[in-house]
């Protein structure tokens, strides 16, 4: 298996791209509704949350150095750990179906009316599935260019906003007391938690002492960003506007004018898109890489070209055009699998290896 | 030594009939000694310097010997030797390998009874004069180009470098032409394996002619099927000498004046020479233009056909309307319509560059008078696209590079058909797609978007502004980290 090399700076814009990327076109419709001017709060939590997922791999990671995250879960818990790892493996395509999907309604419905979402999902799926195919360290130098315009991008956002926002609106804070926030906390503790592709990235890390820090810091930095884009489309738009429509973040966008230009919502747009991009590779990048070791395969390509076709038909999937369905499978079914498979899971294979750790002391 | 059956007839019809009694080949047969032992010179008429022949070869053999008694020296080599005056003179070569020799310009003496000969350098033919490159013109720097002969073209660059470290290597390319390449470098500047990477694959090359140096880029690059130049190609002396001492290797092909530098990035091909010649604001201002030239000759067309077509509410309305009022009656869609005057572009473009000088005016009237003018008035073409044509023509002359202006042309026309499927979502495609290739692809063990992606600062800094000299503490950096 070729051995891909990512240096530091690559690993955080990696994981900042897809902190950003992902909840864009997620979290608003989940989150907005249900906590408004709370969702600080929720954001918080799932931060936290994120966090300590975080140290637990980057633990795993420096005790198994140069095994990835479906590789030690085999060598932790033994054969169950197979399952374990193809758990994980089908979590990560999982998610890129998930997400493709909304990615693939969201544009056909806000950017490109007239065409059909097979449009959409065949480019973007070459596109990754490409990306994949060549490696981790062109998915990395892309990286580096493309988070640096969204980092640019969302600051000039929020700061072309400043001037026409009404901050009243994220009045009373917590009226509703901490309950809510807590509770809706599972939807970005759910996609913040994505980033357990940090498992399967780490020993590709050229120093892996650092994944720790760098981990937290872009996950506090892509929260962060996030966080203020949200709350600033909700003193634009107000919380009843902001909770009603489908994309709030879109509309906020859609609102600003920059100099001459009409409408920067389509820019704004399409530099998501290309965060998406790099979000939907790296995860495409650890399904197949994690597959490839699970089977034992010489290399991951195989396995990227063979699950691109399902990718590609994602909008034709039964279940996509099912409304009912997919706002129970989004609201309900997919913060909870996250959950249970991000923070459970990876507790679990934590608390065997340090069982483990310390009965291998005890001798 | 001295054997009957070596007589000089045969010697002569030997090497004449090898070369199939070619009528440019001299024979001058002449006797030195007191015993009158027959002699020949042989030569190729223009390939040797008639001055160096007369003065060096055949005045003192012919002037100064009469007198000599042949039995005195055991070996006709080192009398000749002594006698003829020219610098280099090879001894002791089969008639094989003499006939080599004779091909390169040399002149062969043979003597009567004696199956060896010797060759005497007398290499002079008639080269072009150091003339100013025409591919690449600065206001300020140095105006000397290379020509097509190797000996120039190496001196051109010593005399930029005087250090002892200048390594030049020959090597042979071309089973019928053995074309002579020299590889250039500085020992302590560029790397081992880089210098090993272009042995090798200069020694792998299996061509029979290699008449331009494109011939050697094209075998040696990475990435056969990229678009891109990953060898750098350039007529200027300095542009070398610059590279050479940035720790790249310096690849010349005898018989043109266009030289080869490798690793090549994309940042290369970016800068001209002239950077260095101007004031630092100056030139990084001209850098940047450069760069937004880059993006503005690769998306301007698609940018102006997906807008329009899809996104139409981005444009402001006074401008949409004027553009709109514009094509009013244009009886072309907008894409086959900007396809349509790209392709006049290019092809007024292109004869534009075959055209005598004298005829050339004609070219600039029919484009300007009947493509610009009368078919905009007769409403078979919008202005608003004649304009954007024309940018994008302007912004594919601002790079420096030829080979990379000739890769955003074609680049250029898969940015308008992904524009014409998707809109702008088809160009960040499209974008992408470009982007994903440039990173994956290598030059000689550099990527091709180093020092950007993957990162390196101090590099950055160095592409991105051009830093003034004073600011530049340290010169030697690794060049070559992968990561």
């Amino acid at each position: 298996m070729e051995r891909y090399q990512i240096s530091g700076r690559q690993f955080f814009f990696i994981i900042f791209a897809a902190v950003v990327s992902l909840i864009i076109f997620s979290l608003p419709t989940q989150l907005i509704p249900e906590v408004k001017q709370d969702l600080w709060l929720s954001m918080v939590i799932g931060v936290l949350i994120d966090i300590y997922v975080a140290y637990i791999l980057y633990w795993l990671g420096r005790k198994y150095a140069g095994q990835s995250l479906v590789q030690y879960s085999r060598t932790v818990l033994g054969p169950i750990g197979k399952v374990f790892g193809l758990i994980f493996v089908l979590f990560f395509f999982l998610v890129i179906l998930s997400t493709m999907w909304l990615f693939c309604k969201f544009l056909s419905t806000a950017l490109l009316p007239k065409a059909p979402a097979m449009l959409f999902s065949i480019t973007m799926t070459l596109v990754v599935s490409w990306a994949a195919y060549l490696g981790l360290e062109s998915i990395a130098r892309m990286t580096q260019i493309i988070s640096v315009i969204i980092l640019i991008a969302s600051l000039l956002l929020i700061l072309f906003s400043i001037q026409e926002l009404r901050l009243d609106y994220l009045l009373p804070q917590l009226e509703n007391g901490v309950a809510p926030a807590i509770k809706a906390a599972k939807y970005p503790a759910s996609w913040f938690g994505i980033c357990i592709v940090m498992g399967m990235l780490m020993p590709h890390l050229i120093n892996p002492k650092q994944a720790l820090k760098l981990k937290v810091s872009a996950v506090l930095l892509g929260a962060l960003v996030m966080t203020v884009t949200f709350l600033c489309s909700l003193a634009l738009l107000g919380p009843y506007l902001a909770s009603r429509i489908d994309f709030p973040i879109y509309y906020f966008s859609r609102t600003l004018r920059v100099t001459f230009f009409e409408r920067i919502d389509v820019l704004m747009l399409l530099i998501y898109i290309s965060g998406a991009f790099i979000t939907f590779s790296a995860l495409y990048f650890a399904a197949s890489e994690g597959a490839a070791q699970l089977f034992g395969s010489r290399s991951h390509r195989g396995w990227v070209l063979g699950s691109s076709i399902i990718v590609v038909a994602v909008p034709l999937l039964p279940a996509s055009n099912n409304a009912s369905f997919a706002a129970l499978y989004f609201d309900k079914l997919f913060p909870l699998l996250g959950l249970l498979i991000e923070g459970g899971f990876t507790t679990l294979i934590f608390a065997v290896a340090l069982i483990r750790h310390y009965v291998e002391r005890g001798k | 030594m001295r054997a009957a059956e070596y007589r000089i007839e045969e010697l002569i019809g030997k090497v004449t009939s090898e070369l199939g009694h070619s009528v440019d080949l001299s024979v001058r047969q002449f006797t030195i000694g007191v015993q009158q032992a027959p002699v020949a010179a042989i030569w190729l008429n223009g390939m040797v310097d008639s001055q160096t022949l007369d003065e060096s070869v055949l005045s003192p053999l012919l002037s100064y010997n009469r007198s000599v008694n042949l039995s005195v020296h055991k070996n006709l080599y080192v009398l000749l030797r002594d006698l003829i005056t020219a610098k280099k003179i090879t001894h002791d070569l089969t008639i094989d390998q003499a006939i080599e020799y004779v091909l390169a310009g040399n002149t062969i003496i043979v003597m009567d009874g004696y199956e060896h000969c010797i060759a005497v350098e007398t290499i002079g033919y008639e080269t072009r004069s150091i003339e100013e490159p025409s591919s690449t013109v600065v206001v300020r720097g140095p105006r000397d180009g290379f020509v097509e002969s190797l000996e120039v073209n190496v001196s051109l660059i010593r005399r930029r470098i005087v250090n002892r470290k200048l390594r030049v290597e020959q090597l042979v390319v071309g089973s019928v032409t053995n074309t002579s390449v020299l590889i250039v470098y500085l020992e302590d500047r560029a790397p081992v394996k880089l210098v090993g990477e272009v042995h090798s694959r200069i020694n792998r090359i299996n061509i029979d002619s290699v008449l331009e140096s494109n011939y050697i880029e094209e075998l040696i690059r990475d990435n056969r099927y990229s678009l891109f130049p990953t060898v750098y190609s350039t007529e200027r002396p300095d542009d070398v000498a610059e590279g050479i001492v940035a720790g790249r290797v310096a690849i010349l092909v005898s018989g043109t004046p266009f030289a080869l530098l490798v690793p090549c990035t994309l940042f290369l091909l970016m800068k001209s020479p002239e950077d260095y010649y101007i004031a630092y604001p100056v030139a990084t201002f001209v850098r940047w233009i450069r760069f937004v030239g880059l993006f503005i000759a690769l998306v301007f067309p698609a940018l102006y056909v997906g807008v329009l077509l899809f996104h139409p509410e981005m444009i402001p309305p006074p401008l949409l309307s004027s553009i709109l009022s514009a094509r009013e009656g244009v009886p072309f869609p907008l894409l086959i319509e900007a396809l349509l005057m790209e392709l006049t572009f290019e092809g007024l473009r292109e004869a534009g560059i075959r055209m005598p000088r004298a005829v050339g005016s004609a070219i600039s009237i029919v484009g300007a008078l009947v493509i610009g003018e009368s078919a905009v008035r007769a409403g078979i073409i919008s202005s608003p696209t004649v304009i954007v044509v024309a940018g994008t023509a302007i912004s594919t002359f601002i790079i420096p590079s030829v080979d990379l202006s000739g890769t955003l042309r074609l680049l250029r026309f898969f940015m308008l058909l992904c524009a014409s499927i998707a809109g702008l979502y088809g160009i960040l495609i499209g974008l992408i797609l470009i982007g994903l290739h440039l990173t994956s692809l290598y030059s000689f063990g550099t990527p091709y978007l180093s020092p950007i992606a993957p990162y390196n600062r101090h590099e950055a800094l160095k592409t991105l502004i051009r830093v003034p000299w004073w600011a530049l503490r340290t010169r030697t950096r690794k060049k070559h980290n992968r990561g």
